[in-house]
């Protein structure tokens, strides 16, 4: 591998903590998506029987 | 000297198959970097194999039902969870699930370095690392790429890790990440009669799938047992499922005790040869079966992935839509067997073919030709309904990787042979390697059709690229006349005008690139990543997002590039060779040249 493969990484740096309007955006959010992903089974709720 | 921990937070919110892969990538390259310090987030049901990995400094399981179940706290109960990993900034928060739950949290998760999707303040998806853009773009679509998933992952984490911190420990190289001690299991002093006995053969079939349209039928599961138990004296089966597989498993009995019926064998050839652990099997007990067996037999399933890290050799029954070029077993030596067409179904003889081919490599050292090995089973007319892959991992100088070689000599598809174009391409653009052109391409895989499409191809190529220059000017003149201007607000009414209409030229010239890239699929792809790459730019001013329409537009010239390099060397093979003399030739008498 080289450093040549810059360009497969741009940082994102976070300078300030998120606000907490910002973090509520965001857990709203990532709840909205969990529940979507349950109903269609993608989380454990539906195939938890999958790790036996 | 000492280096500094890299804390790194992964965040893997798939099934466990997904968790083992991301597993697999993390500890290579923690043998690269041993100063990584790994907290690895998965869902409370699939956390297991993570909390089997004594290299792993701490897990933390996602407990989705009960949060989502509290529906008058859920974000205070989210916020409460999520709190103790909030606390300190991580140097890399790496999202491997590529889905938009795990986004959120990797835009809630205080990181130097993200990589994977992830989330702007204002909850619109960002996207922005190469890899990422290429999952986005290509593997997450219809297309085909050739690249392992466990690649991917791997490298898309060393390239960050080294552009960011610091370069490998010299000697982390040529250590095996797959071993029978991944994983720190709690064994269990007996499995089933003759578990360690050491004449005797074990075979582990691991019934289901992770979908319906992915599982082998178990007539079909009944019938390749009931062939390896009457033509193998040493060999034994152990069958293996969650409890979701339990009808599965009756189903298999029932067919099996047809089988027995139809072929007068006596009820005491499989009698005690058999045992079935399904839905009884807890994670140690069955990673414990995995690591001890010879062969695991098994659809797309968990258990591939298991049995690969544990070093047990991989029979993947391969059915339906998957793509096991990125998901198959990983390591040297497995075998992938599926059916060349979704209305071909995968006959039990075809897997036996295989296994018996696999399991007698020490004997026929690969010289044997497969056709030949069917010829030899009677069962030269399943050739054409089945395709039959052997996995290598790449020596380094060949750029790594694992590589499944086709075993049985049949024409190259278009969509194949794209896939392997892509995996040369994605190499190229993020590892700043390049590959040399076609080595895993045969003289023999290329059809006459394949050249008819790559004639066509050709010249979408040429056209889409003279589109790209034309971008890139466009683009270049925007910078030009843009950078010069005191203010993008207050200027003069010819800079407005020539403003205008460059950015109306670059509107015309995307909508025709956008035709041209649809009208062919190979050239879809790229077309799909130059939307990405043009979603994600992240200025803020005219001249600076024309500057970076100028570096995706070369970016994109590269892979045109690439694939025309391809597209050459392809019609290359294509075309007649001079065939050496044979000693003796009789010469034609030269004619006139009157005649």
């Amino acid at each position: 591998m080289s450093k040549q493969g810059r360009n497969s990484i741009e940082e994102t740096i976070i300078e300030a903590p998120l606000t907490e309007k910002e973090l509520e955006t965001l857990l709203t959010g990532f709840l909205e998506a969990l529940e979507r992903e349950n109903r269609l089974g993608v989380s454990d709720k539906i195939e938890q029987e999958e790790s036996a | 000297m000492k280096r500094e921990p890299i804390r790194i937070a992964v965040i893997q919110l798939a099934r466990l198959g997904d968790s083992v892969q991301s597993l697999m990538a993390l500890r290579a390259a923690q043998q690269l970097y041993p100063e990584l310090d790994i907290t690895f987030i998965a869902h409370k049901n699939f956390i297991a194999a993570a909390e089997r990995c004594p290299w792993i400094n701490r897990t933390v399981s996602l407990p989705a039902s009960a949060l989502l179940e509290n529906r008058e706290n859920r974000i205070s109960a989210l916020a409460t969870w999520i709190e103790p990993l909030v606390q300190s900034t991580f140097d890399i928060v790496v999202n491997w699930t590529y889905s938009e739950t795990s986004s959120y949290l990797a835009g809630i998760l205080p990181a130097r370095v993200r990589l994977g999707y992830s989330r702007r303040r204002d909850g619109t998806l960002s996207v922005v690392d190469g890899w990422s853009h290429y999952i986005h773009s290509i593997v997450q679509t219809e297309t085909l790429q050739s690249i392992h998933l466990t690649d991917i992952l791997t490298t898309q984490l060393l390239t960050a890790l080294q552009i960011h911190f610091d370069d490998p420990v010299e000697d982390g190289e040529g250590q095996t990440v797959t071993s029978k001690s991944f994983f720190e299991i709690q064994r269990s002093p007996f499995v089933c009669d003759g578990w360690n006995h050491p004449g005797i053969r074990w075979v582990a079939l691991q019934l289901g799938a992770s979908s319906r349209d992915k599982s082998w039928e178990p007539r079909s599961w009944a019938k390749l047992a009931s062939m390896i138990l009457r033509r193998h004296d040493d060999t034994r089966i152990i069958l293996l499922g969650g409890q979701r597989e339990k009808k599965l498993e009756q189903e298999f009995f029932e067919a099996l005790r047809i089988e027995q019926r139809t072929s007068g064998d006596p009820s005491a050839l499989f009698e005690k040869r058999i045992y079935s652990k399904v839905g009884k099997a807890t994670f140690d007990h069955w990673a414990q079966i995995l690591a001890d067996t010879q062969w695991l037999i098994s659809a797309d399933t968990a258990a591939i992935h298991l049995a690969s890290v544990l070093g047990t050799r991989v029979l993947n029954v391969s059915v339906g839509p998957v793509r096991f070029r990125e998901t198959g077993p990983y390591g040297n030596g497995h075998y992938v067997v599926r059916s060349p067409s979704s209305t071909i179904s995968l006959a039990a003889e075809a897997v036996y073919a295989t296994w018996t081919y696999a399991s007698t490599e020490w004997q026929h050292r690969r010289e044997l030709p497969f056709s030949e090995h069917l010829r030899n089973l009677e069962s030269s007319e399943f050739a054409e309904k089945m395709e039959v892959y052997r996995s290598k991992i790449r020596p380094g100088d060949l750029g790594g990787g694992i590589h499944y070689e086709p075993l049985i000599e049949q024409p190259i598809t278009l969509a194949n042979w794209y896939g392997q174009v892509l995996g040369h391409l994605a190499r190229e653009w993020y590892c700043g390697w390049v590959p040399p052109v076609g080595q895993e391409l045969e003289r023999t895989e290329v059809s006459p059709e394949l050249v008819q499409n790559l004639r066509k191809l050709t010249e979408g190529i040429d056209v889409l690229d003279k589109l790209y220059g034309e971008v890139i000017r466009t683009a270049d003149d925007l910078v030009k006349t843009t950078k010069v201007l005191k203010s993008e607000n207050l200027m003069k009414v010819s800079d407005r005008e020539r403003i205008y209409n460059l950015g109306k030229k670059l509107e015309e010239l995307e909508a025709l690139s956008s035709r041209v890239g649809n009208a062919q699929e190979p050239l879809k792809a790229i077309h799909r990543l130059s939307q990405i790459l043009m979603h994600n730019l992240t200025g803020k001013r005219v001249s600076e997002v024309a500057e970076e329409t100028i570096g995706v537009y070369r970016f994109l010239q590269v892979g045109l590039s690439g694939l025309r390099t391809w597209t050459r060397h392809t019609l290359g093979l294509a075309r007649p060779v001079a065939v050496a003399a044979p000693s003796k030739v009789v010469s034609l008498p030269q004619r006139s040249p009157s005649a």
